[in-house]
């Protein structure tokens, strides 16, 4: 699975580079995760920009990762499109996860 | 009176391998494109055949390549019907999921489960039977077209 990653002062800003986030990538995107977080990156911006497509596996890789993370930090999501954000509705995700418009958006909330 | 809506049916089969999953959500996204439905609707259908075919897969299966899942999907222009049927491991207790978690407490926050909740939460039916060694889920939604 294809994802770029890159550091804005102490915030990483990934990117998944690919159209779906499902059960064939959920294990390498949630172990990418994991790795980033236990490297010590603890405020992370995940920008679905380029996502239309993620099952309750991908969901829950996400999840996973909030959940790594733990209350020392945060994990907000940005760009995301409105049939992606109907599955956040759905399953209440939209509850658990601060989400923003834009990717400047997402950092300046990390930043303060 | 409009005359009674004639129904179609198309069926397919998928090696039971999750990459091949996203074929089948394609095909359904072509028939929900053919129907006009919304985008919404689309990603919601899309969503249940693939968690369906997913669950095919990881548990009927145990994620074993080599294995046929096959996929019908019957619509008219009122009713989508999708029907997914394995000849693995049958559920021994189909569970419609649940969903309940405090979204202020990291450690109640769902990381599996959430596909049959997904799918009992889009369809207005869902049944599970088994027959003749043939494990079938039927999924039922009524379409309001946008």
């Amino acid at each position: 699975m294809q994802i770029e990653d890159r550091k804005v002062g102490d915030i990483l800003v990934v990117l998944p580079l690919e159209k779906r986030i499902d059960a064939s990538v959920s294990t390498e995107f949630k172990g990418k995760m994991v790795d980033w977080i236990n490297q010590g990156n603890r405020r992370i911006v995940l920008d679905l920009s380029l996502v239309d497509f993620i099952d309750s596996s991908g969901l829950g890789a996400i999840v996973s990762s909030l959940k790594t993370i733990g209350n020392d930090g945060d994990l907000v999501v940005c760009c995301i499109r409105e049939t992606v954000m109907s599955l956040f509705k759905l399953t209440r995700m939209n509850r658990v996860f601060q989400i923003f418009a834009a990717q400047t958006e997402a950092i300046e909330a990390l930043s303060h | 009176m409009p005359e009674p809506a004639s129904s179609k049916t198309i069926a397919f089969l998928i090696d039971s391998k999750l990459k091949n999953v996203s074929l089948a959500g394609v095909a359904l996204r072509g028939i929900c494109s053919y129907l006009s439905l919304s985008e919404i609707d689309t990603y919601y259908l899309e969503l249940c055949v693939v968690e369906a075919v997913n669950n095919a897969i990881k548990h009927a299966y145990d994620g074993e390549e080599g294995h046929a899942v096959e996929v019908t999907i019957t619509y008219s222009s009122d009713e989508i019907t999708l029907k997914i049927s394995d000849t693995g491991r049958k559920m021994s207790l189909y569970s419609p999921g649940s969903l309940d978690f405090n979204p202020d407490d990291l450690t109640t926050l769902p990381e599996h489960g959430l596909g049959l909740y997904i799918i009992n939460s889009v369809m207005d039916e869902v049944h599970y039977d088994s027959e003749d060694e043939k494990n079938t889920l039927t999924m039922r939604k009524h379409l309001y077209k946008s």
